[in-house]
């Protein structure tokens, strides 16, 4: 049969079937914005000058196809430290420099980035002890969701930290404590960086609302190794 | 009447507007059958596809060129390179597009394709470069800017690969509003009923007679139901897509067997043998293991099978009662 010859049409059974393509249409359309929109759960903002700590946080970001070093202070829009890296992983933020184990065409490299400037101090191929140097680590705590609360235990303590309804598709998907453990950022779904104390003794706050990604691990200033 | 004086008459009727190009090549194909005349047929087509072959290597040099210098053009030329493709193809197909030949009409669908395709590629540059916007605010810029045009050279001719623009488009403005609007990335189940429901929606469509050629807005929402209900089983429960599939599945052969038609019957045989043993395998893989899964999987199918062909022998033989009727009314000999 050809594509294109016609077909003998009722005009009464095409008109009945317009209806009920709009009445689908509006049958979808109702259902996926009720029940497939859904919202994370409502949090306040973080406000410089809040209970929070001073210490940064260091995180990769995707600028095109070039891997960016970024930074993020309470009370400072997010910076981008550097941006020349085809990707990589943090391994420590100390005394004000970051080191990074980098890849890129001539291979893998460790490259240690001062914060303040963005300068490349130093560049050398990872001696064969740093290859078991821990990267940034994804999960500072674990999150169970159960007939729609979510309950976010610290992994180290196993302190409740925050129990909040949920939607089924709300997750935590990377976290991160600070050095001396009092606090701990994440990144839920909706790519909100949150904070929260890690004693649970207040729900999180919201420090960015948007990281564009929900993925990319978390390095606080003055954890992590930087090495010799 | 002589085929040139045909020929005459066909083209004075096109001019006055009495007669669309697709109606004057439908006339043509109809008198070269009846008087004999010589239509070019297959070889006039195999003439056709190797005129394609060789604009899309013409087409793949200039775009190797342009990868070439793109890296070096400012973004008001990158712009302007788009968007003169854009106006290239536009012109080109409104240019063939009175035509009265079927190659022509071909073509004309394929550059305004074409078109729908570089308005994206040069709204994409504008919001990008120009307007700051990335991930899903461009994409509904993109493919809104795209349906908004795709809509229009559709209804001016109405083909298949138009047809399928404007499917494409409409479902990437209904996924990038979603998204757009929902700070969380939409659950599965809900992702799989939303396409389901655009599925259904074109399928309604091509039956009534709205998005012609029919045959492949029913193909195709046929197929975008399949999808979306192998869409829904990524969620919890997974038996619940899986069983809506197999359902939609089993439908499609059973109108294709009730209505002697071929397209629904592949589509629901294919998604049949997609569909069922992944439903067979999430409801009972744990309690009777994976070789007792597939000797079900398969007595299902066999028992499918055996109930469409007497489905099938009921409709011949209902058709055969009909027709011993007809030839037993008065002057119902010849029916």
């Amino acid at each position: 049969m050809s594509l294109d010859a016609p077909r003998p049409i009722h005009r009464d059974r095409s008109v009945l079937l317009l209806a009920a393509a709009a009445v689908v249409v509006l049958v979808t359309v109702g259902l996926v914005l009720t029940f497939g929109v859904n919202r994370p759960p409502e949090l306040g903002g973080l406000v410089a000058g809040s209970d929070a700590p001073p210490e940064g946080i260091a995180r990769i970001s995707w600028r095109e196809d070039e891997a960016c070093l970024e930074v993020l202070r309470v009370g400072e829009e997010p910076r981008e430290v550097t941006c020349q890296f085809e990707g990589g992983e943090l391994l420590g933020w100390r005394d004000g420099t970051i080191a990074m184990r980098t890849w890129s065409s001539v291979g893998e490299e460790l490259v240690f980035v001062e914060e303040a400037t963005g300068a490349v101090t130093r560049r050398l191929v990872p001696p064969e002890e740093s290859k078991d140097l821990p990267t940034s680590p994804y999960g500072a705590v674990r999150a169970l969701t159960s007939g729609g609360t979510m309950t976010v235990t610290d992994a180290a303590s196993g302190a409740v930290v925050w129990r909040v309804e949920v939607p089924s598709n709300y997750r935590i998907d990377v976290s991160a404590r600070t050095g001396d453990g009092a606090w701990i950022a994440m990144v839920d779904s909706a790519s909100r960086l949150l904070l929260v104390a890690a004693d649970g003794s207040a729900p999180p706050r919201v420090w960015v609302e948007d990281l564009g990604n929900s993925y990319d691990p978390l390095l606080w200033e003055g954890t992590g190794t930087v090495p010799e | 009447m002589a085929s040139q004086e045909i020929e005459r008459r066909i083209e004075a009727w096109l001019a006055a507007g009495l007669l669309t190009a697709e109606q004057a090549a439908r006339l043509r194909a109809f008198e070269a059958d009846a008087t004999g005349a010589p239509r070019g047929g297959r070889r006039a087509l195999a003439a056709e596809a190797v005129g394609y072959v060789g604009a899309a290597f013409a087409l793949g040099a200039l775009a190797l060129l342009l990868v070439d210098v793109w890296g070096g053009l400012t973004v008001p030329a990158r712009i302007a390179v788009a968007a003169l493709g854009t106006v290239l193809f536009l012109g080109a197909g409104a240019g063939v597009r009175r035509l009265a030949i079927p190659a022509m009409q071909r073509l004309t669908s394929v550059l305004w394709t074409g078109a729908v395709g570089g308005l994206g590629w040069t709204v994409g540059l504008v919001g990008y470069e120009v307007l700051d916007l990335f991930g899903e605010p461009l994409a509904l810029l993109v493919s809104a800017s795209m349906l908004a045009v795709a809509v229009p050279l559709y209804a001016l001719r109405r083909r298949v690969l138009l047809q399928l623009a404007v499917l494409a488009t409409l479902a990437a403005v209904a996924t990038s509003s979603v998204l757009t609007l929902s700070p969380l990335p939409p659950p599965p189940l809900w992702v799989g009923a939303g396409i389901i429901g655009l599925g259904l929606t074109w399928l309604l469509l091509g039956i009534g007679g709205w998005l012609p050629p029919a045959v492949v807005a029913e193909a195709t929402g046929a197929v975008l139901m399949l999808i979306g209900a192998q869409t829904m089983s990524a969620d919890d429960p997974r038996w619940l897509g899986l069983a809506l599939g197999v359902v939609i599945a089993a439908a499609l052969v059973v109108v294709a067997v009730r209505t002697d038609t071929r397209h629904p019957l592949f589509i629901g045989a294919f998604a049949l043998f997609v569909l069922t043993p992944q439903l067979v395998f999430e409801l009972f893989e744990d309690t009777i293991g994976a070789p007792a899964t597939l000797l079900v999987t398969g007595l299902l199918l066999v028992l499918l099978a055996v109930g469409l062909s007497r489905a099938r022998r009921d409709v011949i033989a209902g058709a055969g009662h009909a027709d011993a009727t007809i030839r037993r009314t008065p002057g119902g000999e010849d029916a």
